[in-house]
């Protein structure tokens, strides 16, 4: 009974992959489906993909999301949770589901109705705010949002949240007492960093052999920053350096005029969406990574940058700050171009100093096993049962 | 037949339309005929209940989301919050609740959920259709409220309305047996029997 049988409700789920969720949730089923767990993950439908697959013994569930037609996309997700409650009572019946784990405020109406009908706990992870996204909530959409995910934390018996950072801002935003949260962090699965790879002939599609190759991975959005490391490109015209910029986003445009404007189009490369395993092969590749993020819960690419061996710059905001070291795993800087430019030279400058760095992270990124963080996960869950399995909140 | 639930999101003293004098009527007439009677609703007030009498017991629901953008996701949200309600009373009430009558789309969602989960069967009372209130409106909002009476008339066990023109409308547009769905006009004498009569039907499979 202290063991439960999890559903986790997750609008995003391989192949949807949209931020940090999908890889999130996918690692995190299979650690605790590894320990012996049942879990369920359900997700909305994806193209091409199965309605329904066992993926490493994790059950994962596609429901059809898209048969009305929605004006936006907050309607639309409520809507996806029409569809996700009615498909997923029978699921729960017919498998014995007693915790039910909800992944942010775009599932909270299907988890809620779910847990009072069965009466079963529910346990949310906060992974980010919408007023932390979007530096306070300025309007009803957004005010809606905020109103949701506080109305999550109100039904959920524990809260989850992956950093120190994100559960002060869960606990100031969203009024939270600080001892309903369980600080459990991401995690990284070292082995595809390690397959066999030709170092040189990858590099060699990305920067010449003189080049010094300097990495972003993430959103091209406001909040990672990446303005400003474009900005700090300028400041580095000395050095022979290529830029590669990974990611999509709204400024996507905008920052390839500014390279232009700039005359750095052959020296900053920015490149759309990539595959997982080119961008592993680029965090295995690069003289340094930048992760300039002005607003980052947790910054999981730090992660895959301690795994893959590329020195990191950060500003270290949010999550960042608790994952790296200064002068130890990575070169701390503001957010500004000069301070990025600054922690670029020093790294790319040193290389001793670079190959120190690089050696550290490598040693601390073992403690962000997906193993250590499922074991941490079940910890919660276990606590969460006992309380219920005392309580007297039960079907009868 | 013992504890229907009456789900209305009007029901004095909030009044929008008629529907709340009409469900008013209902469980009035309910009320007459010795039917206990739990009326699950909507008012911006923390969760409440109020016995009105031996007979009729009211349930305010209050949307545990504030602000919303549109009807739909206000209706969503609180649909999460009816299933509460509903469930507390389920589960308090050994499961003594025989079926929920629904008055128009607002809570076929909590229906549908509520019957898969809790094997609650309900009955979709339909006052008036989204094609009829918007009469050639294809806007996003008029298909989505469309889709979910869709919804509600393929997930019920019954569908009451008051015309049989409305009747035709229904099986016809929605391809649905026309047994399915009976036409009760509230101005006839004797429709809180006939009403009680469809509650029967639906609560004890035709028994």
């Amino acid at each position: 009974m202290l063991t439960p049988n999890v559903l986790m409700l997750s609008w995003e789920y391989p192949p949807r992959v949209v931020g940090g969720l999908a890889p999130h949730v996918y690692e995190l089923s299979r650690a605790l489906a590894k320990k012996g767990l049942e879990v369920h993950v359900a997700t909305c439908d994806f193209p091409g993909a199965k309605a329904e697959e066992v993926i490493d013994g994790v059950k994962v569930h596609r429901i059809d999301s898209y048969s009305y037609p929605t004006p936006d996309f907050a309607t639309w997700v409520a809507m996806m949770n029409v569809n996700l409650q009615r498909e997923l009572s029978s699921i729960i019946a017919s498998n014995n589901i007693s915790l039910i784990h909800a992944h942010d405020w775009l599932v909270a109406n299907a988890a809620i109705g779910l847990k009072h009908m069965f009466r079963i706990p529910l346990v949310a992870t906060i992974h980010s705010t919408e007023s932390g996204r979007r530096g306070g909530v300025h309007n009803d959409y957004q005010r809606m949002i905020s109103s949701t995910e506080a109305w999550l934390t109100r039904e959920s018996w524990r809260i989850i949240c992956c950093s120190r950072f994100m559960a002060n801002e869960v606990t100031s935003t969203l009024g939270v007492s600080e001892h309903m949260i369980d600080i459990v962090p991401n995690g990284i699965d070292p082995d595809p960093f390690n397959t066999l790879f030709n170092r040189e002939e990858f590099r060699a599609r990305f920067a010449d052999t003189n080049e010094q190759l300097v990495l972003f991975v993430g959103r091209l959005v406001q909040e990672k920053g990446v303005s400003n490391l474009v900005e700090a490109t300028s400041l580095l015209r000395d050095l022979n350096i290529k830029f590669v910029i990974v990611g999509e986003g709204y400024l996507k445009e905008e920052l390839i005029r500014r390279v232009k404007e700039l005359g750095l189009s052959d020296k900053v490369y920015v490149t759309g969406f990539l595959d997982q395993d080119t961008i592993r092969g680029l965090f295995r590749t690069a003289d340094a990574c930048v992760i300039p993020s002005i607003y980052e819960p947790f910054g999981i690419v730090a992660l895959e940058a301690m795994t893959g061996g590329a020195p990191i710059v950060t500003t270290g905001a949010g999550g960042l700050g608790e994952i790296l070291k200064q002068d130890k795993t990575a070169v701390f800087v503001y957010s500004t171009r000069e301070s990025i430019a600054w922690g670029i030279r020093k790294i790319l400058t040193n290389q001793q100093y670079a190959d120190y760095l690089r050696r550290q992270a490598q040693l601390q990124v073992k403690t962000f096993r997906w193993g250590t963080i499922a074991s941490s996960t079940l910890g919660t869950y276990t606590r969460i049962m006992l309380e219920y399995t005392q309580g007297k909140w039960k079907p009868f | 037949m013992s504890n229907p639930i009456i789900l209305t999101w009007e029901y004095p003293p909030r009044i929008i339309g008629d529907l709340a004098h009409h469900v008013e009527n209902l469980t009035t007439g309910l009320s007459k005929a010795k039917i206990p009677v739990y009326v699950v609703t909507c008012h911006d007030a923390p969760y409440q209940h109020d016995k009105r009498s031996d007979l009729l017991d009211v349930y305010w629901t209050s949307n545990p989301v504030v602000p919303h953008i549109s009807v739909i996701t206000w209706c969503l949200s609180l649909n999460s919050e009816v299933e509460r309600v509903i469930s507390d009373i389920f589960y308090d009430k050994s499961r003594k609740i025989d079926l929920i009558d629904i008055h128009d789309w607002h809570f076929i969602p909590a229906s549908t959920s509520l019957k898969r989960a809790l094997g609650i069967p309900f009955i979709f009372t339909i006052h008036s259709l989204e094609s009829q209130r918007f009469p050639g409106s294809t806007s996003p909002l008029s298909s989505c409220i469309q889709g979910l009476e869709s919804l509600g008339i393929a997930e019920s066990d019954l569908v009451i309305t008051k015309t049989d023109s409305m009747k035709n409308e229904i099986t016809v547009n929605h391809g649905i047996p026309q047994d399915k769905v009976i036409v009760i006009p509230p101005t006839e004498p004797n429709w809180i029997r006939d009403t009680l009569k469809s509650y029967r039907r639906v609560a004890f499979k035709g028994v």
